[in-house]
């Protein structure tokens, strides 16, 4: 049986470009069991996210490492946009895992289980950003969800928790119910041969006229799937609930990570097997990132809770970057979404870390409880004004940078109103950032006193307010040199 | 002819005539012919829902189960559907090695989850 000879050859052959995600699961596994079970049972719990944090650097050296190549039949390939995703995800898994520990110590909520999920969740994003076939797409897509159903509804006392992991769970299932359906469609009105994405486009370019309806539908199916984990407009719904109940490091991991790798699969989708049905989805996309901008960024004015403000300003921050994804071009549309992403994660880190300092025993989230920050804290006062100024583009800064790649790309590819529409609306957004930082500076502190810090926190604080501040000198030349990072 | 005509337009046809078919149906054999045709003498012991001869516990199936069941229901599925998948692979097997690796590593992934759900004390029924 040479097919089965060959299947095995194959195998080995291709195992070199899996190795940080073989890394990851081996790893996650031996926590599990045995080390989590039996092995290490007289060690404090708390210790796992330090480990779970060095197996998450090694994890970024292996992926660094990893050669160029495809393989596994044309499912899974590693270049640029693989690797460079791959990085965004481990660096945002990071973060959470060193967010974690305090919150929950201050919960005595830790358990192994809760940092094994997380890089499995890591090593489906790691996957999902390399795949190139419809099939192990979907697989890589679950594999990143199912772990985040888990952990939104980690902290099972509490109502609101529950309530945010049922309303994920259903939701995302659902979403992917669409999404399978889309590609089912799209696989049969391909001709029934292929789900390789490269084919996928050659099939689609020779399908038959009376199959344009199908392919049609199959394209909005697959939009709205990718919609829902990226949570653009109309497909937001469960954004603010499930960022206000899961636990507060959740939130952060929820806002950049899956963020990231569907935004990286989503433009190596759209951009390779969607490409010549570019007028199937090029208004239905605008219509959702046109859509993000706005509400997002208007329903941001009014909240009164900090995590449901970031959750709709992160609708906004999609919004942009939904503008890459529409170009033409996947390649520079990838790399202008990187540096936007790279720039919101260490942002949201930052801005995360100041509001689990501020939580300390799980209370506390309202944009109130910022008042008078900058007598109590000035140092984190001052690195939250500078992870807010960032977050609303304000122009020294490294948001700034990111927009403005961002915009000049939809600029050059003929996105004239789509464009000003985003440079008006982040104009919005600057109302709601500014407010939390004239709450800090301008309103008397509530009577109180201020707990110790965690040093993990201000780690992550100082640590993304740094390269932010970095960011901010190198603006212009840090964007010659993310511009040769990516390449599909 | 046939080119003003939208090619799926019979399948439209053929759902809307489905749809008022069945609707049709339900309503006739449900509804009209049951009001002159059965017989209707309501006592409370017929409205009961059937519970062999016993007095229901409870009324509906919607009230609450034990989180347990839910419990040993999922991972019996999860080595159910290995099961399921190594039947048609033990039928096909021909004695090669190029498929046999492959499946023990997936059964060696399947022990540690099965060791390590019983190491947590998943199986064990506690109240």
């Amino acid at each position: 049986m040479p097919f089965a000879e060959s299947l095995w050859g194959n195998l080995v052959q291709d195992l070199p470009l899996l190795v940080p995600v073989l890394f990851l699961w081996i790893v996650g596994t031996l926590m599990l069991w045995p080390l989590g079970s039996w092995l290490l049972k007289s060690m404090p719990k708390r210790q796992w996210s330090g480990i779970t944090f060095v197996v998450l650097l090694v994890t970024l050296v292996l992926v660094f490492r990893t050669p160029a190549g495809q393989g596994f039949s044309g499912m899974f390939q590693v270049d640029g946009l693989t690797t460079g995703f791959q990085i965004l995800a481990i660096v945002a898994a990071a973060i959470t895992v060193i967010l974690s520990q305090p919150q929950l110590n201050a919960l005595k909520e830790q358990s192994v289980e809760y940092y094994a999920l997380i890089l499995f969740s890591t090593s489906g994003m790691m996957l999902l950003v390399g795949a190139t076939d419809l099939v192990s797409l979907y697989m890589a897509l679950e594999l990143m969800a199912l772990c985040i159903y888990i952990l939104v509804g980690y902290l099972r006392e509490q109502d609101r928790g529950i309530e945010a992991g049922i309303k994920y769970f259903l939701l995302g299932a659902f979403s992917s119910g669409l999404l399978v359906y889309g590609m089912s469609l799209i696989f049969a009105a391909a001709g029934g041969k292929t789900t390789n994405l490269a084919a996928l486009n050659q099939a689609l370019a020779l399908a038959p006229r009376n199959a344009e309806l199908m392919i049609f539908t199959g394209v909005i199916l697959v939009l709205a799937g990718f919609g829902f984990k990226v949570a653009a407009v109309p497909f937001h719904m469960w954004s603010p609930d499930v960022y206000d109940g899961a636990p507060t490091p959740i939130t952060a991991f929820l806002s950049t990570a899956p963020k990231a790798a569907a935004l990286g699969a989503f433009v190596r989708l759209f951009g390779t097997a969607f490409n010549g049905v570019h007028g199937d989805w090029a208004a239905p996309l605008s219509f959702m990132a046109a859509a993000s901008m706005i509400l997002g960024n208007i329903a941001a004015l009014r909240q009164q809770s900090m995590k449901r403000l970031l959750a709709y300003s992160s609708i906004a921050h999609v919004g942009y970057m939904l503008l890459a994804v529409l170009s033409h071009d996947a390649q520079a549309g990838a790399q202008a979404i990187w540096l936007y992403m790279l720039t919101y994660l260490l942002m949201q880190g930052g801005v995360f870390a100041v509001i689990i300092y501020l939580q300390g025993k799980g209370e506390g989230e309202r944009i109130e409880d910022f008042r008078g920050l900058s007598k109590r804290r000035p140092m984190l006062a001052f690195a939250m004004l500078v992870f807010m100024l960032s977050l609303g583009g304000i122009p020294p800064m490294l948001g700034f940078f990111a927009k403005f790649y961002l915009f000049k790309l939809a600029i050059e590819q003929g996105f004239v109103t789509l464009t000003v529409l985003a440079f008006l609306t982040s104009a919005i957004s600057a109302y709601y950032y500014l407010n939390v930082v004239a709450t800090m500076y301008f309103k008397e502190a509530p009577e109180g006193e201020a707990q110790p810090m965690g040093s993990g926190l201000s780690i992550v604080v100082f640590a993304t307010c740094l390269l932010v501040l970095v960011g901010t000198c190198l603006g212009p030349w840090l964007m010659d040199w993310t511009a040769r990072i990516v390449l599909v | 002819m046939s080119q003003s005509v939208h090619p799926f337009l019979p399948v439209l046809v053929l759902f809307l005539a489905a749809l008022v078919v069945g609707a049709a149906i339900l309503v006739i054999s449900g509804k009209i012919l049951p009001a002159f045709l059965k017989p209707n003498h309501p006592r409370p012991e017929k409205l009961t829902p059937y519970e062999c001869g016993v007095p229901p516990l409870q009324e509906g199936a919607r009230h609450r189960y034990g989180i347990q069941f839910y419990l040993v229901a999922m991972l019996f599925i999860l080595f159910d559907v290995e099961a399921a998948f190594l039947l048609p692979w033990a039928v096909q097997y021909k004695g090669h090695l190029g498929t046999f690796w492959p499946m023990l590593s997936f059964f060696g992934t399947l022990l540690v989850g099965y060791i390590y759900v019983w190491g947590r004390g998943a199986l064990e029924w506690e109240c």
